[in-house]
């Protein structure tokens, strides 16, 4: 069993006008934690502030037990690598690679001189030793900024944005030279993107960030079909974020009754909930479906069971691998299906369809509070939000 | 048009006086910049205006202010004076008039080329392993080299050219205190037209040069 490796505790910084604060959470030594947020929500602040280059207004970090709260970075031995690689173009890639290792005393050891040439080896680099940075392409200078930072093998590599700047295909090999670098060098990972297919792809588990604050902690995909409040739901690009309100039937079942409808969904039970709480009766609450999770079938016969309802097909986006079909039936629905399944279908614009959801996939979070729209980005939800 | 130069005393002084003047200038400037272009402190905005203000004062207005330090009369000349040192009338107050009056130059130079710096390679550094004073020699001064490089070059054709200043505080002593610019207004004065050309061409053809192949280098820098 792993070890806890990074211990952070009441973590508060300020940065300007900004303030991170309660940021609290262990790390074991051979996790690949993703910190998940938009811009402003103080990710990279709290990337800075692990590597010693913030100064701490609270709480504690400890590496290994030892409370390096307040140590200057150059005594953290963390590893950083920053989005751009920031290399320095006066010096030849080796020179660069060799960097810490020159400011550590450590440059003439032929032990480092050796670990550097393996790792420059694996990491299909060792032809650009002799060459400046200057004239590298994005992925060539994301791999030799990694390769310096890992060159005196840190325990903790601390990654900033590092796949943003790339184009898909050096993204795609990017990933999975982190993977395996996770995996080689046994060492721990903190990856901060705004990425949630990234968070997917390589995090053990994700930490998600919102205006300075842990918004919500867990696996990856406990957080992609469970998202535990309204921003982390719409940050991670829930499709169907419906709001309505706990209601009781004759029997003391406990449903989801539609804002604007006469929709109900459930029976609910404890497994319904994020918190595994039941609410009570008449507490607002907010329904969460997954677009693949919503089925859609021909609308003939009509709807008799419960969970079901009956919508018109509004618009068809196709991609390259499914469908996204918007239907309109008390509320807009997405709904997400394969090419093939849709083609089997035979439906079109304007066509009355029948949607459902199982009880399984009904996923319910408090209705309370208030969820800033505006640190959201732009693209993939703002649409479909009721 | 020229005469043969028989005294290359003026050529000398002044050449040593550039190069000693940019040596110290380099010495308390680039500390002084680096502070200036990163930190900030109470008063910062005076202490800007003070040592900004030789580069937009009369030459003959500094070096009056420097008759009043180091006059024999003056705050700090006095206590000099009495461990028996003379300043005023002396190449060391050539060196010093130049050194105050090229001062602003290298400082406003290396303060932009400091500010132009990317912090993120310097905070990249110091997460490598690398403390402020290694930071400041592989890191910084690297990068910050062509601005740096500017500002030399700016405050030696400065301190060359000195006049006013040098005039006030240390005269035109031939085989003394007689720099080229001083020798060639005292030429002309007195009518030796030959002989001011003669230093007007040095004087200009060495500037040209040296402005020249730093414009070069810095374009070479760039590419």
């Amino acid at each position: 069993m792993s070890r806890v490796l990074l211990e952070v505790a009441d973590l508060r910084v300020k940065a300007g006008g900004f303030l991170l604060r309660d940021i609290n959470f262990e790390m074991m030594g051979d996790e690949y934690l993703v910190i998940l947020g938009p811009t402003g929500s103080g990710k990279t602040v709290l990337l800075e502030s692990l590597a010693g280059l913030r100064d701490i207004a609270g709480g504690r970090v400890c590496l290994n037990g030892k409370d390096i709260t307040h140590e200057p970075p150059e005594n953290r031995y963390l590893g950083f690598a920053y989005q751009d690689g920031l290399l320095y173009n006066f010096l030849s890639v080796r020179e660069n690679v060799l960097f810490g290792a020159r400011a550590r005393g450590m440059a003439g050891d032929p032990g480092v001189i050796r670990r550097m040439e393996q790792l420059v080896e694996s990491m299909g680099i060792s032809h650009l030793l002799d060459r400046s940075p200057k004239n590298l392409s994005g992925g060539e200078r994301q791999r030799v900024s990694l390769a310096r930072a890992i060159l005196t093998r840190p325990e903790v590599l601390l990654l900033d944005e590092p796949l943003s700047a790339l184009d898909p295909q050096t993204r795609h090999a990017m990933q999975l030279l982190l993977k395996e670098i996770h995996s080689a060098e046994g060492l721990g990972i903190i990856h901060v993107t705004h990425d949630f297919s990234e968070t997917l792809q390589l995090g053990t588990r994700v930490i998600i960030m919102n205006n300075g604050r842990m918004e919500q902690v867990g696996h990856p995909k406990e957080v992609f079909f469970y998202p535990a409040t309204e921003f982390s739901a719409k940050f991670i690009g829930m499709e169907n974020i419906i709001r309505g309100i706990i209601r009781k039937d004759n029997q003391g079942q406990l449903w989801f009754v539609l804002e604007n409808g006469d929709l109900n969904f459930g029976p609910l039970s404890e497994g319904s909930f994020g918190t595994g709480q039941l609410p009570q009766t008449d507490e607002p609450a907010i329904l969460l479906v997954r677009a693949g999770n919503i089925r859609l079938e021909h609308g003939d016969p009509p709807v008799t069971a419960v969970n079901c309802w009956e919508a018109v097909i509004r618009n068809v986006f196709f991609d390259r691998t499914h469908v996204d079909v918007y239907c309109d039936g008390k509320g807009l629905w997405r709904t997400s299906l394969s090419f093939f399944e849709w083609e089997n279908l035979g439906l079109g614009e304007g066509d009355r369809v029948r949607l459902s959801v199982r009880p399984q996939d009904i996923h319910l979070i408090s209705g309370e509070g208030h969820c800033d729209a505006e640190a959201m980005p732009s693209k993939g939800f703002k649409k479909y939000v009721f | 048009m020229f005469t043969q130069l028989t005294d290359w005393f003026p050529v000398l002084l002044s050449l040593r006086v550039a190069f000693i003047s940019v040596f110290i200038i380099s010495f308390l400037g680039l500390p002084l910049a680096r502070l200036m272009a990163r930190r900030e402190f109470y008063g910062k905005e005076f202490v800007e205006a003070a040592i900004t203000l030789p580069l937009v004062l009369p030459p003959s207005v500094v070096g009056y202010a420097l008759l009043v330090v180091i006059g024999k009369n003056g705050l700090l000349g006095k206590t000099l004076a009495g461990m028996g040192i003379t300043l005023v009338f002396t190449w060391y107050a050539v060196v010093l008039a130049a050194t105050v009056v090229a001062f602003p130059l290298m400082y406003q130079s290396a303060k932009a080329a400091f500010q132009s710096v990317d912090v993120n390679l310097e905070k990249a550094a110091r997460t490598l392993g690398a403390g402020e004073v290694r930071i400041f020699f592989t890191v910084t001064l690297p990068l910050a080299w062509p601005g740096i490089v500017a500002g030399l070059v700016l405050s030696f054709a400065r301190a060359l050219g000195e006049f006013g200043a040098t005039l006030m505080v240390a005269g035109n002593i031939p085989g003394q205190t007689q720099t080229i610019p001083t020798a060639i207004y005292f030429a002309v004065e007195s009518g030796r037209n030959e002989a001011a050309r003669t230093l007007v061409a040095i004087i200009t053809v060495f500037s040209f040069l040296v402005i020249f192949w730093v414009n070069r280098w810095a374009k070479k820098q760039k590419h």
